[in-house]
């Protein structure tokens, strides 16, 4: 039994997955951090597109292109060439002494010296940054060869896809009516994957994840007999594009069976209170993102200005496929993928408009997973004037942002709830990444996901609050001065709004949000 | 030596130049780009050697400019006690 954050004492839930209680993790288990600088950067291997933002990028998705580490590197290379031929341009113009030789100096030489270490300096600085296209490059053909991989196996394993669903679907409808899976069955699974933390906690199924989960047209077409591209046109045709197709097939595909079927949802103020300062760096932003009750709204506000907002949307609290009263569940996070209305969208956007926030005021989107998820759906909608977005494992994918969004997307390459979203499509925002628990290190095996858990995710941002780039760096600080130009003012306030929603019609007063 | 103020003016634009260059290359000097060490394979091989010849290349450029600037001011100096 636990304690929940409004006092009462919930039950534990089978299909809970996050513990926000989890024993820290060591940021020295984990990976060197990797980071994709967004489209249009200097060091972006891919050019801007033609409104400033997204190149097409093609349905394989953009890759990671080097480590925090080599692009300071490439950084300071820039700066030393760049600094370097200035120095050779000013030698070569000294004036000459008439009539006066410096004693044992030949000027020509030090201009030679200094050009040299200029013309070096240069050829560095081009060849690193040639190195790290071109690992880009090869890794987008190892995505691509990988995804092709993919929608070939489900072609080739249709027929016995076929003859499971023609033999498993009657045993599946005994099976409910029979009552599995029950909850016993379920901890039974859960203490299994537990035990074996290493399977999921693994890029490589990571990878399978995000492979099957941009095949699932692919299977269902030949399934069903239809060309490959059959499913995926139709969905284009209803507006769905990539993994959303697969996520709507699967919401479809469910509805009968009672699962993945979304009601209305009321939404609840349950804290108002005074807060003191704006969030500083990756760690303390992931630390206000809630827990239990799943939405937090700090509103900063300075004499003469308009308001600004940091809408904070917690992760999935249950992933039971069957909708209860909790909006932050699988039916939420499927529909969010699909692009379809999800309560916890609904939610967050109500408890936005409870707290004032109007279409102008600027406001920054902070979540972790499915809170990342809702944050990026709404920070792409242009019903709100989003300036910042910082994510954590959320499986974001396949959103295109609007461009100059500061911020960035944080996720674990062991962590498969990222991958649910396929490849990462967008690329106006930050990418950063960083393998959670690194080859050798040992994994915990108190919970499933242990590369999901919020625990993990504090160790990322503590790597990334301590990245050395610029690209990184930039984005920190862009997330910060949000905050601090408002409080650096005198008379400027903070009020803390924290909200509780569930699905279902209101207990008491008010109306349920459809 | 040639008191002529023209000369001491000459003297002075050199060291101004010069300062700020001799500062950067020795600083680049003691603190050399060298690539992180978790990048491994032929490319990274071969950007050490080129990144070898770079310190190279500023360790000489700083001895040199150091002098002229140590021989720039020893100049001035001189000139200054005439």
């Amino acid at each position: 039994m636990s304690e929940g954050v409004r006092g009462f004492v919930v039950p534990p839930d089978p299909w809970a997955l996050h513990d926000p209680d989890g024993d820290p993790v060591d940021p020295a288990l984990g990976g060197p951090l990797r980071v994709s600088p967004p489209s249009g950067s200097t060091i972006a291997p891919w050019p801007a597109g033609p409104d400033g933002g997204a190149p097409a990028v093609g349905g394989h998705g953009i890759v990671v292109v080097a480590t925090d580490a080599l692009l300071a590197h490439a950084e300071r290379l820039d700066a030393l060439a760049t600094a370097l031929a200035t120095d050779a341009r000013g030698v070569a113009a000294l004036p000459p002494l008439p009539g006066v030789p410096v004693p044992g100096q030949h000027i020509a030489s030090v201009v030679l010296a200094v050009r040299s270490a200029a013309g070096t300096a240069e050829r560095a600085r081009v060849a690193l940054r040639s190195a790290i296209r071109s690992y880009a490059a090869a890794e987008a053909r190892e995505r691509a060869r990988m995804l092709q991989l993919a929608a070939g196996i489900a072609v080739a394993l249709s027929p016995l896809i076929r003859a499971l669903v023609l033999i498993g679907f009657p045993a599946f409808v005994v099976g409910r009516l029979a009552g599995f899976p029950a909850a016993d069955d379920v901890m039974a699974l859960r203490r299994w994957l537990i035990a074996h933390p290493g399977l999921i906690t693994n890029p490589a199924f990571v990878e399978a994840v995000r492979s099957a989960a941009m095949s699932i047209d692919e299977t269902v077409s030949a399934t069903v007999f239809l060309p490959p591209d059959a499913v995926a046109e139709e969905g284009a045709r209803h507006g769905f594009e990539g993994v959303e197709v697969g996520a709507a097939l699967l919401v479809g595909a469910a509805a009968p069976f009672g699962a993945f079927r979304d009601g209305p949802v009321t939404v609840d103020r349950v804290a108002t209170l005074p807060g003191d300062r704006g969030p500083r760096g990756a760690v303390e932003r992931l630390a206000r993102v809630p827990e239990g009750d799943q939405v937090r709204i700090e509103r900063y506000q300075a004499p003469g200005e308009p308001p600004r907002y940091i809408v904070y949307v917690g992760p999935t609290e249950t992933f039971s496929p069957a909708p209860g009263d909790e909006p932050w569940d699988l039916t939420s996070n499927v529909a969010g993928v699909a692009g379809l209305s999800a309560g916890s969208i609904r939610a967050t956007e109500a408890a936005m408009r409870d707290a004032g926030i109007a279409a102008s005021d600027e406001v920054q989107f902070v979540g972790f997973s499915q809170g990342g998820l809702v944050a990026a759906r709404l920070a792409a909608d242009g019903a709100w004037n989003a300036t910042g977005l910082e994510t954590y494992g959320a499986p974001t994918g396949n959103i295109e942002l609007p461009s100059g969004l500061a911020g960035m997307a944080v996720r674990n390459t062991d962590d498969l709830v990222p991958a649910l979203a396929g490849p990462q499509l967008d690329s106006r925002l930050l990418q950063v990444e960083r393998q959670a628990f690194a080859p050798g290190s040992p994994i915990p095996d108190e919970l499933p996901a242990p590369a999901h858990q919020r625990s993990a995710y504090v160790a990322t941002a503590t790597v990334v609050d301590a990245a050395r780039s610029d690209v990184v760096r930039t984005q920190i600080a862009a997330m910060d001065a949000f905050t601090e130009d408002y409080l650096q003012r005198d008379g400027s306030r903070v009020t803390v709004m924290v909200y509780h929603a569930s699905r279902g019609a209101p207990a008491t007063s008010g109306a349920a949000i459809p | 030596m040639n008191p002529d103020p023209a000369v001491r003016a000459a003297l002075q634009q050199r060291i101004t130049i010069l300062a700020p260059v001799s500062a950067r290359l020795h600083a680049a000097h003691v603190h050399p780009p060298i690539a992180p060490h978790d990048w491994h394979g032929p490319a990274a091989r071969a950007f050490a050697d080129l990144e070898a010849e770079l310190r190279g290349r500023i360790t000489a450029a700083d001895e040199l400019v150091a002098a002229l600037l140590r021989e720039s001011r020893l100049a001035l100096a001189g000139l200054e006690h005439e």
